[in-house]
């Protein structure tokens, strides 16, 4: 490390050290999912992967994830995508998927877990393996979020009722940050019978969207 | 069986280089000291920190952490790998009766 040239005395009981003067840049603090959580993320080895299977940069790629998401079932957050992100890569996984969704290293954004929850909430998808891979990186607090939310409306639904019963609860993250229950699910206020609520866990829609610009 | 070994001998063999990490949490505590609790041979991972001074991963590094597939079956992993300057060790706060 190469010194500035001006240093300020240290003359605390006379030690002879000096102490570089920095200046200090204030850094842009971007607002994470993790400054959510008041969490600190790891060096994702998913997320590496996800950037080399889409080839796209940081600021785009929560998109692209999320254009895969709703490619393969998140049809509740369906919108126009811009063309020029590459469509959906099928070598990543559905749990994969998923977790990338969940990722505390995105800039926050509440679609994401949202359609996290309606993209796994499918008999495709494997609980051991999102269990697995929920632990790897670190998205335990953001998935049993999710799996709580569905104990409400759907308790026997899987994945959720592996994940309730199986991910560690040693992670702790604020988590007033995260989706209402009631964002994971459709209700009405009346319905064909009149007044009453009906309340339906939004579940992966299994129909493929048909056109690709149009997710 | 003293998971953080088999975690971090694995890895090891993944390894075609020295790599510089530094280990916290349970796994260090089963590694690095006599008499750990029990608990912490049985951790199903073991916790990093990156020095500064080995910049960003190389690709080497991060083929190494293919490592992760031949542990699967046994529920272990090492992925929770920390930059340096994101996390601050402390040491256990003093308990007093």
């Amino acid at each position: 490390m190469t010194l500035p040239d001006r240093t300020i005395p240290f003359q605390k009981e006379s030690v002879p050290a000096t102490i570089p003067l920095m200046k200090l840049k204030e850094q842009p603090l971007a607002f994470t999912l993790a400054r959510r959580l008041g969490d600190v993320p790891h060096i994702s080895p998913l997320l590496r992967r996800v950037r080399q299977l889409s080839g796209v940069g940081d600021t785009h790629l929560p998109l692209w994830i999320l254009r895969c998401a709703v490619a393969r079932g998140a049809s509740h957050y369906r919108r126009t995508f811009d063309t020029a992100l590459p469509p959906d890569n099928p070598i990543l996984t559905r749990e994969e998927l998923g977790v990338a969704l969940c990722l505390s290293h995105h800039t926050f954004d509440p679609t994401l877990i949202r359609a996290a929850a309606q993209i796994l909430s499918t008999p495709d998808t494997d609980a051991a393996t999102l269990v697995h891979l929920a632990m790897m990186e670190r998205c335990e607090p953001v998935l049993l979020h999710i799996a709580n939310a569905a104990s409400r409306t759907a308790p026997e639904l899987e994945p959720w009722r592996t994940l309730r019963a199986t991910l560690p609860r040693r992670h702790r993250a604020r988590l007033d940050a995260l989706p209402h229950w009631s964002r994971f699910v459709l209700q009405t206020g009346y319905t064909p019978a009149g007044r009453g609520q009906h309340i339906q866990w939004l579940m992966c829609d299994e129909q493929p969207a048909e056109n690709p610009s149009d997710l | 069986m003293n998971n953080p070994l088999k975690i971090l001998q694995t890895f090891d063999r993944h390894l075609t280089r020295p790599a510089e990490l530094t280990i916290f949490g349970r796994s260090a505590l089963a590694l690095g000291y006599p008499n750990p609790p029990g608990d912490c041979e049985a951790t199903l991972d073991v916790d990093g920190i990156i020095p500064l001074s080995s910049g960003e991963p190389d690709e080497e590094f991060w083929l190494a952490q293919q490592a992760n597939k031949e542990l699967r079956n046994r529920g272990l992993y090492i992925t929770h790998l920390f930059s340096e300057l994101d996390i601050i060790l402390r040491p256990l706060p003093a308990v007093h009766p």
